[in-house]
């Protein structure tokens, strides 16, 4: 079973995508948080196997996340869950170190694509690859 | 008798006689006979008759033969006969019988012939005759000559006068002196001795004749000139013992003389006069002799002339022959013709005009005197032509013109004249005019218009003329008179201008005048008002705009002394940030005469305050357009000016509220609306997949359509934040945005645009930095839209004063007076220069059509902080 750690400044989204994820039965969520200082704070241990970060967090940015995380963790999978649909966000997010941009559109796609990262491959949304 | 008797008688008689023997009438003759011989003697004797004498042979035969044949005695007395007994004929004078002489058969066998001659009792007799008729003619001559005649008897010196001296010289008979003495006492002093001499010497050397000339005395004591002609008279020892002359008055062939020459020199100087042209010519009308004039006036060579070569034929146009042909008729007829003028040709084509006159001086010899007149012809010609053309241009005028001679009396009027007046110019001309005088006006037109032709005054004069339908109209006559350059009136000229329509509004007008002149100078009153409390500044300048005149008004705005503002001191009432923009303005137009417009603080002295006002000058133009001067006003425009300012900081306001508003939709569209929709499409699919565990396929189906319709609302509403605020803006710097609207312009609407940034830019206030994006959007979306192309430039920029952003294309480009329509949707050129204009920003725009197009915006550093931006 994965563990998958959510940083997400939403509250609705925190619920739901606790709630969500659940459904997936090869994944677990072993903890969610309100900001990328809280997430650095309350990292989970043992470490998480992937951890989704919204883009826009108040205070330090989703991205800033990612490169923080990177420097404790190298290595460690990090998928950019964001509502914005440019694609220089998708560069960025890859550039700061993330393995997949999720857009917030389609929910289907994001246990497909949790599998596809901790496979080892990269994702970006169906909807930014065209 | 017998041949010897008789021959015996012959011989023996002292008488001439010969006889005359047998057939042959052989000569025997005697001693007496021998003189009538000559030299046919002695061949004679012997001799037949007829061999001797054959020279009157033919007065013999008859004689002879009436002799022999009828034995008749013939008397000849003085018979006259031709001999040439001494070689050379010679007439002689005989008286001569003839008688038959027997021989011894007593038949007639000879002549016996008488001889005596008479030649010179015959000559002397005839001499003597001759003398009588010749002294008897003589005395006829003497007596019926004017000459004068004298007769000295060069014996005795007496001397005798026929009756003309008395007559000529004025002296009487006794007075008369009957000797040669008196002749040489009369003869002038200075002449006598050289008349003696000569006389003498012509009476001395054998002369028949003497002549000579000299003065004589009158009997009144003056002197006469003579030519004096004699002849001598000889006796045939050639002695001189008469002389015979006559005196010939010659004070009138000298006066004559002197007269000739007088009249000679006088021709010779009349054919010297260069204006006249002299020619003399035969009745075949060839050239004889002309003055040089008349050679330069035809410009005919004399050398052809003296050749006889000339004639009328070559100088006279072919037109103007049959002229030159009647007058040469009455020069035959007459003797001489009418003078008249003709158009002649000079061999070098040129044509001359001549006046010509002529008369017949004797049988074949006619003279002409020419003058050229050709410059006269030439201003006739002019004269004629400009009347024409006078006339022609006179009858185009819409008023009534006419001419009249110096009495007054009209000759011409125009065409406008007959028209109106339906007088045709006949009619009108002399005083018929006055006809067209209306009957109550024309006692008073005539008195008038007859004392100005007396006094040659100007006539002006109003009165009714009748038109030709009958009605009568008002007119200004006038008339002046032109005058010659001795001050003569040569004509009067004339004119009447319709004054009906002017003279009936008139009394209207006068009506109206009366009515307003109350409401004018009360609306005049109103005016003085208006401007003596108006807020206008008035000022006016000399052309160049240096020189000014007094404008209280000024002064009493600015509270500036006269003495300031007549020296140009304005500037120090005039808020110096705009100085420069004064002088700008006013050089451009004093320099191109266009209208002078600009907007400017001026002091308020009452207020003490600046305040804005906008000026106004124009142009004041002459008659040909030069500018004489400047007018101009001033207007106080402060009110509107805060007013614009005002509204200018709330539209700022509004702008960076609208922004502040367009962010705050953008983010809660994004942190609420977004998230709140993605919640609810997991939340769908979660029901969805519980719908079809339940095989509740139909709801599951229902779940799932509103799920797509959810999933449009989320990128519906992405693109909303997106637009509305580029998420960008809030967190990067101006470059950043600029490169996520490269990306944006090339993913969405496939525009390629370079971006040129420099390395460090300043950090830029939100409101600024937002603002300046929509501005380089604005503009890559006009290019977009407008330009026809998918490239551009954006340059961004910062030097030490400005920031400055480049936007450009080569597209189609635009007029810069149409570049207010190339506009984007909501947020236009105008706009863009609207907002830059907020945060003292300026925009300048470089474009031609089909050359592309630049933007550059500048914007001052010192307000790149919109906190600086004045209120």
């Amino acid at each position: 079973m994965a563990r998958i750690f959510v940083v997400e400044d939403n509250p609705l989204m925190r619920d739901m995508l606790t709630e969500f994820l659940a459904l997936e039965a090869s994944l677990e969520v072993v903890g969610v948080v309100e900001s990328a200082e809280a997430a650095l704070e309350r990292f989970p241990v043992p470490s998480p196997d992937l951890v989704l970060i919204d883009m826009s967090l108040p205070g330090m940015s989703g991205m800033e996340l990612i490169r923080k995380l990177h420097e404790q963790q190298p290595g460690l999978p990090c998928a950019m869950l964001s509502g914005h649909g440019e694609k220089h966000y998708v560069e960025q997010a890859f550039d700061a170190g993330a393995s997949g941009y999720i857009l917030k559109g389609e929910p289907d796609e994001l246990p497909l694509a949790i599998q596809q990262i901790l496979a080892g491959e990269a994702f970006v949304s169906q909807e930014l690859q065209r | 008798m017998s041949l010897r008797t008789t021959a015996g008688l012959v011989v023996a008689s002292p008488t001439p006689m010969i006889l005359l023997w047998g057939s042959q009438l052989v000569q025997i003759y005697n001693d007496g006979y021998r003189e009538v011989m000559g030299n046919k003697h002695p061949r004679g004797l012997g001799q037949p008759r007829r061999e001797c004498w054959p020279e009157i042979w033919e007065f013999n035969a008859p004689i002879f033969e009436k002799v022999f044949e009828r034995g008749e005695s013939l008397t000849f007395e003085n018979q006259r006969l031709v001999l040439e007994r001494n070689d050379t004929p010679e007439e002689a004078y005989f008286t001569l019988s003839f008688s038959p002489v027997l021989d011894d058969n007593g038949d007639i066998g000879g002549v016996l012939a008488t001889v005596l001659e008479t030649t010179a009792q015959m000559k002397r007799a005839r001499v003597e005759e001759a003398l009588r008729e010749s002294d008897e003619r003589y005395r006829l001559v003497g007596r019926a000559t004017n000459d004068i005649i004298w007769d000295w008897n060069l014996k005795d010196d007496s001397l005798e006068w026929n009756e003309a001296i008395v007559s000529r010289l004025g002296y009487s008979k006794a007075e008369l002196g009957s000797t040669i003495e008196w002749w040489y006492e009369n003869i002038h002093p200075e002449d006598r001795s050289q008349v003696l001499r000569g006389i003498h010497a012509a009476i001395d050397g054998g002369m028949e004749t003497w002549s000579d000339e000299y003065r004589f005395r009158n009997q009144d004591g003056t002197y006469g000139a003579f030519l004096d002609r004699g002849y001598i008279a000889r006796n045939s020892a050639g002695h001189a013992y008469r002389m015979i002359g006559s005196m010939l008055d010659l004070t009138e062939r000298r006066r004559m003389e002197e007269a000739l020459r007088d009249s000679e020199r006088r021709i010779a100087r009349v054919l010297k006069i260069e204006t006249v042209g002299v020619l003399f010519f035969d009745m075949q009308s060839t050239f004889l002799e002309a003055n040089d004039t008349f050679l330069r006036m035809t410009g005919l060579r004399r050398e052809a002339l003296q050749r006889g070569e000339l004639s009328s034929e070559l100088i006279t146009l072919p037109e103007w022959m049959p002229r030159t042909l009647q007058a040469f008729k009455e020069l035959k007829a007459n003797g001489r013709f009418t003078p008249y003028e003709k158009e002649l040709v000079r061999p070098d084509g040129t044509r001359w005009w001549g006046l010509f006159a002529g008369a017949q001086l004797s049988e074949n010899e006619c003279v002409e005197f020419v003058i050229d007149i050709t410059a006269h012809k030439h201003a006739e010609q002019a004269r004629y032509e400009s009347e024409t053309r006078f006339h022609a241009i006179a009858d185009l005028a819409p008023d009534m013109l006419w001419q009249a001679d110096p009495g007054g009396q009209r000759v011409w009027v125009n065409r406008r004249w007959t028209e109106y007046t339906g007088q045709s110019s006949q009619e009108a001309n002399g005083y018929g005019w006055m006809e067209a005088i209306h009957p109550y006006d024309r006692n008073a037109v005539l008195d008038k218009y007859r004392h100005a032709v007396e006094t040659g005054m100007r006539f002006r004069d109003e009165h009714r003329m009748r038109r030709s339908d009958g009605s009568y109209g008002w007119f200004l006559v006038e008339a002046v008179p032109i005058c010659n350059d001795d001050g003569d009136i040569t004509h009067w000229f004339g004119s009447a201008n319709d004054i009906h329509d002017q003279r009936m509004t008139m009394d209207r007008l006068e009506e109206l005048v009366a009515e307003r002149t109350q409401s004018l100078a009360e609306s005049e009153e109103r005016f003085r008002l208006l401007v003596t409390t108006s807020a206008q500044i008035i000022w006016s300048t000399d052309a160049t705009g240096r020189k000014a005149e007094d404008s209280p008004s000024w002064r009493a705005f600015t509270g500036q002394d006269a003495e300031s503002w007549l020296k140009g001191d304005w500037k120090r009432v005039v808020h110096p940030d705009d100085v420069a923009s004064i002088e700008r303005a006013w050089q451009r137009s004093t320099r191109s005469g266009q209208p002078y417009l600009v907007e400017y603080r001026l002091w308020h002295a009452r207020s003490d305050n600046w305040r804005w006002v906008a000026a106004r000058g124009i142009p004041l133009r002459d008659g040909v357009g030069k500018i004489v001067g400047w007018f101009g006003t001033n207007t106080d425009i402060d009110e509107r000016k805060r007013a614009e300012e005002e509204v200018r900081r709330m539209a700022y306001s509004l702008t960076m509220a609208e922004q502040e508003e367009r962010r705050r939709v953008s983010q809660i569209l994004h942190d609420d609306l977004q998230q709140l929709l993605y919640a609810l499409q997991m939340k769908l699919r979660m029901v969805s997949n519980r719908l079809t565990l339940d095989r509740q396929m139909a709801f599951a189906d229902m779940v799932e359509e509103t799920r797509e319709l959810i999933k449009q609302a989320i990128g519906t509403t992405r693109q909303l934040t997106v637009d509305l605020s580029p998420p960008i803006l809030k967190t990067e710097g101006l470059a950043d945005a600029l490169e996520w609207l490269q990306r944006q312009m090339l993913e969405l609407h496939g525009l390629d645009v370079e971006l040129i940034t420099g390395r460090t830019m300043p950090a830029l206030d939100e409101d600024l930095r937002v603002l300046l994006f929509q501005v380089v959007r604005e503009l890559l979306f006009n290019v977009k839209k407008h330009a026809g192309v998918d490239r551009a430039t954006v340059e961004l920029k910062q030097t030490q004063q400005d920031l400055i952003i480049r936007v450009e294309d080569q597209g189609l480009g635009m007029h810069k007076a149409t570049g207010a329509e190339r506009q984007g949707t909501g947020f236009g050129l105008s706009s863009v220069r609207e907002r830059l204009r907020q945060v003292g920003g300026r925009m300048y725009i470089e474009s031609s059509l089909g050359r592309g197009m630049q933007v550059i915006i500048r914007v001052p550093c010192n307000t790149l902080s919109v906190g600086n931006i004045k209120e």
